[in-house]
């Protein structure tokens, strides 16, 4: 057989021929190519190697809660104690059917899209306009309002209103793909339930 | 129990829950408590947030149950909601650590080390907590997706379809990812094996 290591495909083979989860007959092939081939062999240590440190990496020491099926429970049954709304909203998200949530999540993300451009394409009019009512004010007006032009302090609200609802939409794409990643292509009972 | 009986069993035992038997779900739990817990301990290795996490993973569950199908196999789903939910909370704590910038010299998450108690194998003790550290470190470097695909590949002994349906990957993908995380670990941890032959 050819050597699994001369292609970066075929290494591949030799994890499963390390854990021994190859066919009978692959299995017999490597063993004889293996004892031939010192690539092979160097290789195989240096992954034997690994998985006795993973072993070592022993969670069985770990000692789980006593309480924590109480806990658990107690959360579900707090949850049943919600509000009919909520669990509804909730169980949106947790539902088994992808299509149930997937449209209302899309359509609020563009509603919020929608919302935010047209709270930023006014927002200029509207500092423009208070700019103005200012230069029309009566001058009676204290020196400190005076002082405190609103052309000043609009780039800062533009900057701060920007600087947030970037984070947020930022959060919610970020949100969405792993939804779509973790749901997308599985065939799984509801593909992301309960995500 | 053979592996396809204990594979529909669990799906029998979904479905139960499904029609409203929580005796049902608590079976569930038992069969599945210790490696989802296990799993997301070596994930993010903290125990107390392993435990809240799997809690979530439980509750999700069972917010399910009423559309649940059993389309594919129940820990393909379970595992997909338990490494999501990792998959998150490392994303959460690396976004927060960005923010803060706070820069620690050992990666978050890792345990500290332990001093061994006073005894006869002292040293023995402190070599075997210094080698964990080193793996442990090992790990949590990884790829979060190379970590998780070897944490299943590993300790749960997933194929690699199974591993594709919880990561939403092809088989070859998977493959792709295991290479890279063992290539990875054993450049990382080459030098553990030449102390022990020392």
């Amino acid at each position: 057989m050819n050597c699994p290591m001369q292609s970066h495909e075929t290494a591949e083979i030799l994890l499963d021929y390390c854990a021994r989860a190859l066919p009978a007959d692959t299995l017999a092939r490597m063993d004889v190519h293996v004892a031939m081939c010192s690539d092979c062999r160097q290789q195989l240590a240096a992954q034997k190697m690994i998985w006795s440190a993973l072993d070592e990496f022993d969670a069985s020491e770990l000692n789980i809660s006593s309480d924590f099926d109480r806990r658990l429970y107690a959360r579900i049954e707090a949850e049943h104690r919600d509000p009919v709304w909520v669990r509804a909203w909730r169980s949106l998200f947790a539902s088994g059917q992808p299509g149930a949530w997937r449209p209302a999540f899309s359509m609020m993300a563009v509603a919020g899209v929608a919302v935010l451009g047209l709270f930023l394409v006014r927002l200029p009019d509207a500092v423009s306009n208070e700019s103005k009512s200012a230069v029309n004010a009566p001058v009676a007006i204290s020196a400190e309002v005076e002082t405190e032009t609103p052309v000043k302090t609009a780039p800062l609200k533009t900057a701060t209103v920007d600087k947030l609802d970037v984070e947020h939409l930022d959060r919610a794409l970020e949100d969405l793909e792993m939804l779509q990643v973790l749901g997308g292509t599985g065939n799984g009972p509801g593909k992301s339930n309960a995500l | 129990m053979s592996v396809a009986a204990a594979i529909e069993h669990d799906a029998q035992l979904m479905l139960q829950v499904r029609d409203g038997d929580t005796a049902s779900f608590g079976l569930l739990l038992e069969r599945h408590r210790v490696p989802v817990i296990h799993f997301v301990y070596r994930m993010i290795q903290n125990q107390a947030i392993a435990e809240e996490l799997a809690q979530e993973v439980f509750l999700r569950v069972y917010r399910s149950r009423a559309t649940y199908e059993p389309t594919a196999k129940f820990t393909t789903w379970l595992f997909r909601i338990t490494t999501h939910l990792a998959l998150n909370w490392i994303r959460d704590q690396k976004n927060e650590r960005r923010q803060q910038s706070l820069d620690s010299e050992a990666p978050e998450g890792t345990a500290p080390l332990q001093v061994a108690d006073a005894g006869p194998n002292v040293e023995q003790r402190m070599v075997k907590s210094a080698r964990m550290d080193e793996i442990r470190r090992a790990i949590a470097e990884l790829p979060d997706k190379q970590r998780a695909a070897v944490m299943m590949h590993k300790y749960e002994e997933m194929d690699y379809q199974q591993i594709a349906g919880v990561l939403s990957c092809s088989e070859s993908a998977v493959k792709s990812l295991l290479f890279r995380a063992y290539e990875s670990l054993r450049s990382k941890l080459a030098h553990l094996n030449r102390s022990v032959s020392e």
